[in-house]
């Protein structure tokens, strides 16, 4: 009696580690992988309709890529910039909303008019340059994120300002994944769109998602992780988009207020909230503000959370993030 | 407590003390965490058989104490007191149930639930749930080297020579 | 007497399954290449090792001490460490999922799984 009173749980005890190994298929999970807007989009959705989801988020993906297209004479944006004012479908009418209020939020460090002297650099066309002074404070004079005005369903943009919602068009089109997965009835998925990410609801067995943060100054490493629901998490930072001249590195995020690559001190900044656009816009924002600046945004506005971390590594998290940010390196609570 | 009963637990304490950080000098026999032959819980086995729970339980506390200072890692002392205290509590409800005869049962599931309870440490610790993969190996360890430890206590419980010196 | 041998059979039973699940482990062909490197329950590094090409070795720090790991194609072992007992060094090269490397005194893994690594999404700067 005795023998099979131990036996028992030893038994289960076996087939519990037997099982652990084996991954239980959710019903109804389904994923693709795009490629779009110059980047590779993961997309994740579980649920009884996650085919027709994942479906109609690719078909999105594409369209709205086509859209925002600066450089497509058929997209909105190129007939913008050439016309001067363009009537607009509700997506882009909607985008560059948004785009113009952080702009006014953050104090014109966020621009959508700086695409000319992103040209200039060649971080489109990749044939990386150091333009002379001259010709940066030259074209910095059409830089203004003033010059662009939407009214109703149509965008102007006016002194010769350039359009480009380069900036933002990724964390606008995560949220617009978000709508696509709820319109479905998916109430668990995720987006990585070129290391954009949003969730909707939590995993399928209703943890949160866990969403690592890389080292900027270890691209391999991580620094660290979050445990979201709903959110969107976006990273900005100079450390994978680069060109080297003469010793020297030239990074992607322009500076609007001098033309060059901004220098604040931070390596990267990951802004966690609701809205992707938003997220995607502060922190290429945050990142030229520099710690002390963005600091005093976040006191002034709120509305996210953000985790800085420092050219020496320091790491700084904002308040909401105490307990959500998980990390074994040290880092600073802002309050 | 009478003096010869409080010398005789000294003794003991200091007994599985020297045992145990000369097994802990030794290096591991197999490189699997956690594989190591418990021979101070002979010294346990005999003293609950002959003394009672409550006087194991000092003996072992002790030994946990003392054995930590001297090894010196305070990580270390999370593993012995998750192993030892489950390995504890089997032994103080089933001694009772076994006659020194079978002994070497008890010393069996005493290595068994003392393997586990590190195991479950570890995976605690390190939050790394795949090393409950070593339960398999540390299971057949512990057979094998509970049975060893606890057939050395029923050779010492059941020498008489012994046996009238301690009492 | 009987009892004894009740007893032993019981134990016998067990030595033999967990033989025999240690074997099937062993056996399970798996296409695991993601080497996780786990410190205090927070996963510091991961690692496709599919894609190193050089053999490289790097450190990782803590409190207690050090431990040098070294990543080749398809492997990764501990090479050295200061921890007391070398068990993580002993355990030699990983390649699947069989076993973790561990330094418990260090609080340290290194587990080869899939593609699965515990995180949902990893965000970097772009």
């Amino acid at each position: 009696m005795r023998i099979t009173a131990l036996a028992i749980p030893l038994a289960c005890l076996m087939l519990l580690a037997g099982c652990a190994n084996t991954a239980g298929d959710a019903a109804g999970e389904s994923s693709a992988v795009v490629f779009a807007m110059d980047t590779e989009m993961q997309l994740k959705a579980y649920g009884k309709n996650a085919d027709e989801a994942i479906n109609a988020a690719k078909a999105e993906i594409n369209r709205l890529d086509k859209l925002f297209r600066r450089g497509d004479s058929d997209s909105e944006i190129y007939k913008i910039n050439k016309n001067g004012s363009y009537k607009v479908s509700e997506d882009t009418a909607k985008l560059t909303r948004c785009a113009c209020e952080i702009g006014d939020m953050t104090n014109g460090v966020f621009d959508i008019t700086i695409a000319p002297i992103m040209d200039m650099w060649g971080f489109y066309t990749k044939e990386f340059r150091v333009p002379a002074k001259t010709e940066i404070d030259f074209a910095l004079g059409r830089v203004d994120h003033r010059n662009v005005t939407v009214s109703d369903d149509t965008v102007t943009v006016s002194n010769g300002s350039e359009l480009d919602l380069g900036g933002i068009a990724k964390g606008y089109l995560s949220s617009r994944i978000m709508e696509i997965y709820t319109e479905y009835g998916i109430s668990s998925g995720i987006v990585s769109l070129g290391g954009n990410v949003q969730a909707l609801g939590t995993k399928p067995d209703g943890s949160n998602w866990n969403i690592a943060i890389m080292d900027p100054i270890d691209s391999v490493a991580y620094i660290g992780s979050v445990r979201i629901k709903d959110k969107a998490v976006i990273t900005s930072g100079g450390y994978q988009r680069f060109f080297e001249r003469d010793g020297k590195r030239y990074h992607h995020i322009i500076d609007p207020s001098t033309g060059y690559p901004a220098d604040s001190g931070l390596s990267s900044v990951t802004i966690i909230s609701e809205d992707g656009a938003l997220a995607d816009g502060l922190s290429t924002s945050l990142y030229i503000m520099g710690l002390d600046k963005s600091t005093k945004f976040w006191y002034d506005n709120g509305g996210f959370d953000a985790i800085f971390v420092t050219d020496e590594g320091e790491i700084y998290i904002t308040e909401g993030l105490d307990g959500v940010f998980e990390s074994r390196k040290n880092y600073e609570v802002i309050k | 407590m009478k003096t010869k009963k409080l010398t005789a637990l000294a003794m003991l304490t200091a007994l599985s003390l020297i045992i145990f950080i000369i097994e802990a000098q030794l290096p591991p026999l197999v490189p699997i965490p956690g594989i190591k032959l418990g021979l101070a819980n002979i010294v346990t086995l005999i003293t609950i058989y002959m003394y009672g729970r409550k006087e194991a339980f000092c003996v072992l506390a002790l030994r946990i104490g003392l054995g930590t200072v001297f090894t010196g890692h305070m990580l270390s002392l999370i593993y012995s007191i998750s192993g030892g205290l489950l390995s504890y509590i089997v032994m103080a409800l089933l001694f009772k149930l076994f006659d020194t005869k079978r002994l070497w049962v008890i010393s069996i599931l005493c290595a068994i639930a003392h393997n586990i309870g590190q195991i479950t440490a570890a995976v605690a610790i390190t939050h790394v749930p795949e090393l409950i993969w070593y339960l398999p190996a540390l299971m057949i360890s512990a057979i094998i080297t509970g049975a060893f430890t606890g057939v050395i206590a029923m050779l010492i419980l059941n020498n008489r020579n012994i046996r009238r010196y301690m009492e | 007497m009987k009892n004894n041998i009740k007893w032993i059979a019981l134990f016998s039973v067990i030595i033999i399954l967990c033989a025999a699940l240690l074997i099937i482990r062993r056996n399970t062909p798996s296409d695991a290449v993601m080497a996780r490197i786990v410190q205090d329950g927070n996963v510091i590094r991961e690692i496709d090792l599919l894609t190193v090409d050089d053999p490289y070795e790097f450190s990782v720090s803590c409190d207690e001490g050090c431990n040098t790991i070294r990543v080749e194609k398809g492997r990764i072992c501990v090479i050295d460490a200061d921890c007391p007992d070398k068990i993580c060094v002993n355990t030699g090269y990983i390649s699947d999922s069989e076993l973790p490397i561990v330094c418990l005194p260090h609080k340290l893994s290194i587990v080869v799984s899939g593609t699965d690594s515990g995180y949902d999404a990893v965000v970097g700067g772009q």
